[in-house]
């Protein structure tokens, strides 16, 4: 075995030498390794880490204060990270720190008299853990629709948040005189958009 | 000649003998052409990610408190058919209201809707923009979002939202504009920054 080609390095035998079974295991696996290194990116496209979460069921009516919505159906997962009856999002452990993009739709059902002007807020909660010093932090990003008086609010938001064993979730905070709550139908997703280095 | 493959791009390669064959190199050559084809496929998908936009130009007329779906009649971007992720277009004329999933796949969309207000919007008013799934009206086939305005307020108001769906091949997501407030209406769709709807194919779970 004499030479290694020009760009990616893949061993041959040279017209010389005596080509032996050796030769061609090598040659093989060297061109096998490279085609896989090759077609990762476009792999790691179709399989995008992402999510979806639903809320199946109206929450109870609250008049001031925050709500997180629970996860009554999961449409869409490949990351692990949701389930039945959780509220949270959990980042994969062995992803290494990285940017997302979250979303969501909360629904908002008024079990009164809307009074207009009073708060709705949408919010998404992100936690992240400091890779030296595993403290965990929190950022929350807010969507303000206040009361419409138009037979519930659609608060629809969504963020962009670096995480690494981190957390994420979707609520909402009230305050009013009017009794509401996260309606059936609400969803929170979730997409990978790539290394933070 | 008994002949080996590597664990990933399953090339064959001479093992049981201690020489190697004309055969044998002809071969892993073909299976090397193979994986080569493979990966120049996957970077032409990767290169076209399966997307569409479309808008509304013309006014559309929305009868007060009714939630109507806009009829695309501007299709500014359509690359299903050239994606072999999709290997179909999104949008057709004949049915001018749906983008259809031409596989089974998770989206990003983003879709805006604007109505333009003659008189003052109204101490209760509101424009609810949304995206439906196969025709729903109601949750739980809904995302979309709601603006009020200002009660003295005239002229076009708008709402935008973000939403990730995880569609069927067959599945088809629609825009959905409703408003109220104190204008009779009918009101018409803005015509200067017109409704429209955008889907990217985020994830393919034939893949995963």
């Amino acid at each position: 075995m004499s030479g290694l080609t020009t760009n990616e390095g893949l061993p041959y035998p040279s017209e010389t030498d005596f080509a032996d079974v050796q030769d061609a295991f090598r040659l093989a696996t060297a061109i096998d390794s490279d085609i896989r290194a090759q077609q990762k990116p476009f792999r790691d496209f179709g399989m995008r880490p992402s999510f979806i979460g639903r809320c199946t069921a109206n929450q109870s009516g609250f008049l001031s204060g925050t709500q997180y919505m629970p996860i009554g159906a999961v449409e869409w997962d490949n990351t692990g990270g949701i389930g039945f009856g959780t509220y949270y999002w959990t980042q994969p452990n062995s992803q290494a720190p990285s940017w997302w993009l979250f979303g969501a739709t909360i629904l908002v059902v008024p079990t009164g008299s809307q009074v207009g002007g009073e708060m709705n807020m949408g919010l998404i909660q992100i936690a992240t853990t400091d890779q030296v010093t595993q403290q965990i932090s929190y950022t929350t990003y807010y969507q303000r629709n206040d009361d419409s008086t138009t037979n519930g609010e659609w608060i629809n938001m969504f963020c962009m948040a670096a995480l690494y064993q981190g957390q994420a979730n979707a609520g909402l905070i009230l305050q009013g005189t009017t009794t509401k709550a996260i309606q059936a139908g609400s969803r929170f997703w979730g997409m990978y958009l790539g290394p933070v280095t | 000649m008994t002949m080996r493959k590597t664990p990933y791009a399953r090339l064959r390669y001479p093992w049981a003998s201690d020489t190697v064959s004309a055969a044998d190199v002809e071969s892993m050559g073909a299976d090397i052409d193979q994986a080569l084809v493979q990966t120049a496929g996957l970077a032409s998908n990767f290169s076209r990610t399966a997307s569409v936009v479309v808008q509304r130009a013309a006014a559309q007329s929305l009868t007060k408190g009714v939630l109507t779906t806009i009829s695309f009649d501007s299709l500014k971007l359509d690359n299903g058919a050239n994606s072999p992720f999709a290997n179909a277009a999104w949008y057709n004329a004949a049915s001018p209201t749906r983008l259809t999933a031409p596989t089974s796949c998770v989206v990003l969309c983003h879709a805006m809707g604007g109505v333009n207000f003659t008189a003052a919007a109204g101490s209760s008013n509101c424009v609810q923009c949304t995206v439906a799934l196969n025709g729903a009206t109601g949750q739980p086939n809904v995302q979309g979002s709601k603006y009020a305005a200002l009660s003295t307020q005239t002229g076009s108001q708008f709402a935008n939202c973000m939403s990730m769906w995880k569609l069927s091949a067959g599945d088809y997501l629609e825009l959905k504009l409703y408003w109220t407030g104190s204008p009779a209406g009918p009101l018409n769709t803005d015509t200067s920054f017109p409704p429209s709807m955008a889907l990217s194919m985020v994830a393919v779970p034939a893949v995963a």
